[in-house]
């Protein structure tokens, strides 16, 4: 409930302990006085009824001679002696029936005679009196009454009194509590204090293995205990954690190593494959060389003693030497295209095939072929390389539409913000589709050397290329349908 | 071996057929009187630089041409060709590379070095005669020495 009372949880502990503590102790104290004065004043008034009683008897002993002889004066004089207790402001002497016999009046008041009902005994207290009617008989026999009036300004000093020495009392209750509060929210604030900077240091520092120091066994020293367990287990994971960031430091540079041994293989790898090609090109065409020539020779310087059939099969041997080496040259040629450094650049892809086209067509001049060359997008690329691809498809593309009247080939290009696409189509004799995915595959022919000439190098060196430029090529056909091959490179230009 | 009295054309190649098919296709033009073919690399040095078994020789006499193949044993062509250009009295001799690589690599290289021509010998044997024998038209027959004038001067 306590809680409930709006910025009670901000206050500090230490102030909240002192209020308490205060409040506490002088709920009590007040509460302890209250009582003791009630107690008070009840026992001073029962004294005070009591002793009017006495008095009042010991007049009515004295007055009983007076009252039985009717001697008014005797009378007066025994109730006068009442100025001796001077708390009595006055006292009337009453006879059977009721009338006034005598009266005292202490000096200085002025009072009227009491009207009674009846001579019923009693004693009461108004605000300022004690009233007291006491009956007087003699022998068993009433004879009349005594009117005592006490006046309570004795109580009234009493009180006085113990109201300020109470207030007294109680301030220095008070004090003393709010020293006491403030003695005891130390025992219990100050290991609070003292976690709170055990924590701050570990903070600051980041060492975990500062522990707090335990206050005892009480239920703050559990909190603390179990605190100091924590920091135990946040030290061992820190530990943990360290050690495996040792751990991976060093699979790390592990892992450098053997990728510097493996970039190294693969280096000499790659030296070994280039020195293997550069003796391909060298080695295998000086034998070549040799069949090729001396073949001619023979044919060339003794060909009145050979007949025509001996001539024919030296024919046959030169033909597929020089086939040979042309198979070499186009090995040697996609090798190439795979290990050589590429230079980027942008390339104006509608120039180049243009340019490509016209140095194809002086070939074939006669042959009757028709370009649709559309606005191509730009390249970025080895221009190079790019122009040996189109060299290929386009050379291809004439090469298998020789069968066709009119050759029709067509180059189209698009671009989006993430690929450019090149398409060329012709309608020459194609190829079955089952084979499209062998087409790009180094040697791979789906034609007799009969039909078309060529080394099935051609494409492999296209979708070598295309590769090492990161994009893909792919072909589709129909059997005497035409051909056609796109080509998608990634757009490092932007889209047009 | 027999070692004629002037050597015009000086022919470093160590494989005897291409060697032969060289001196057959400058034959065909009458171009292979005064030539000496040596086979490795060392031999070729000896005799430009008149050691060895060639210690007697004119040095004053230099060929007018050398056709040099790359690939040789003992000393590479590389090597002969980087000698020959270091030298004050050879480097004005015409050096035609001669070799079955066209890798850029070796191409550039050469033309680094100094040579005068690279020819990729053709495994066709037409093409090659043609080649050959008209790069020695070229030096031998067109091409004005720069020792010769020199020495007319």
């Amino acid at each position: 409930m306590l809680r409930r009372i709006p910025g009670l949880r901000d206050i500090p502990i230490k102030w909240k302990l002192v209020v308490v503590i205060v409040v506490v102790s002088t709920i009590t104290a007040g509460a302890e006085m209250g009582m003791l004065m009630l107690h008070d004043t009840a026992s001073f008034r029962k004294a005070i009824a009591s002793r009017a009683k006495t008095t009042a008897e010991i007049a009515s002993l004295n007055c009983i001679p007076a009252l039985k002889f009717g001697d008014r004066a005797d009378a007066a004089e025994v109730l006068s002696s009442l100025s001796a207790a001077p708390t009595i402001r006055a006292a009337y002497l009453l006879s059977d029936a009721g009338a006034l016999i005598a009266e005292y009046v202490r000096s200085g008041e002025n009072l009227s005679v009491p009207v009674l009902e009846s001579l019923d005994p009693f004693s009461r207290f108004d605000a300022h009196n004690h009233a007291l009617l006491h009956p007087i008989s003699f022998n068993g026999r009433s004879v009349g009454a005594i009117y005592m009036l006490t006046d309570l300004s004795a109580l009234q000093q009493h009180r006085h009194a113990l109201l300020v020495f109470g207030s007294l009392t109680g301030l220095a209750c008070f004090a003393g509590s709010v020293l006491l509060a403030m003695a005891v929210q130390l025992i219990f604030t100050g290991p609070i204090r003292t976690l709170r900077d055990s924590i701050e240091r570990i903070m600051r520092q980041k060492d975990f293995s500062v522990r707090a120091p335990n206050p005892g066994k009480d239920e703050f020293g559990e909190l603390v205990e179990r605190f100091n367990s924590m920091l135990a287990e946040i030290e061992d994971r820190d530990r943990q954690l360290a050690r495996n960031v040792v751990q991976l430091e060093e699979s790390n540079r592990e892992l450098d190593k053997r990728v510097a041994e493996r970039t190294n293989e693969l280096e000499s790898t790659n030296k070994e494959l280039e020195s293997f090609s550069y003796s391909v090109s060298h080695d295998l065409r000086a034998p070549l060389r040799s069949v090729q020539g001396f073949s001619q020779i023979l044919m060339k310087e003794h060909a009145q003693n050979l007949d025509s059939e001996v001539l024919r099969l030296l024919n046959i041997i030169s033909t597929d030497v020089a086939k040979m080496g042309c198979l070499i040259d186009d090995l040697l040629a996609f090798s190439r295209m795979s290990r050589q450094k590429m230079s980027f650049s942008k390339i104006d892809m509608t120039e180049l095939v243009r340019s490509v086209f016209e140095d194809l067509r002086r070939n074939a001049p006669a042959r009757n072929v028709q370009l649709e060359l559309g606005p191509l997008p730009a390249a970025n690329g080895d221009r190079v390389m790019l122009r040996q691809v189109f060299i290929n498809l386009l050379s291809n593309a004439l090469k298998f539409t020789a069968t066709r009247p009119t050759a029709r080939i067509s180059v189209a290009g698009e671009s989006t913000s993430e690929i450019v696409k090149y398409e060329i189509r012709d309608n020459g004799v194609g190829f079955d589709k089952r084979y499209k995915d062998k087409l790009f595959g180094v040697f791979q022919r789906l034609h007799s050397e009969e039909e078309f000439e060529g080394t099935g190098v051609g494409l492999a060196i296209v979708q070598r290329v295309i590769q090492r430029h990161g994009g893909h090529v792919q072909a589709d056909s129909e059997i005497e349908h035409g051909a056609t091959f796109q080509i998608f490179l990634p757009n490092s230009i932007g889209a047009h | 071996m027999e070692i004629p009295e002037v050597v015009e054309i000086l022919l470093i190649e160590d494989n005897s057929r291409d060697a032969e098919l060289t001196i057959r296709a400058l034959k065909e033009k009458n171009l292979a009187n005064n030539l000496l073919t040596l086979r490795d690399g060392q031999e070729a040095l000896d005799f430009l630089f008149g050691e060895g078994q060639f210690s007697n020789r004119d040095l004053t006499n230099n060929p007018k041409v050398i056709l040099l193949d790359l690939k040789l044993p003992k000393v590479d062509g590389r090597e002969i060709l980087r000698r020959i250009k270091l030298d004050e009295r050879l480097k004005t001799i015409p050096v035609v590379v001669m070799t079955s690589s066209n890798e850029e690599q070796d191409l550039l290289e050469s033309w680094n070095m100094g040579a005068n021509s690279y020819i990729v010998k053709p495994v066709d044997f037409s093409k090659f005669v043609e080649s050959v024998s008209s790069l020695g038209m070229y030096w031998l027959l067109l091409n004005k020495p720069l020792n010769t004038a020199t020495h007319e001067a």
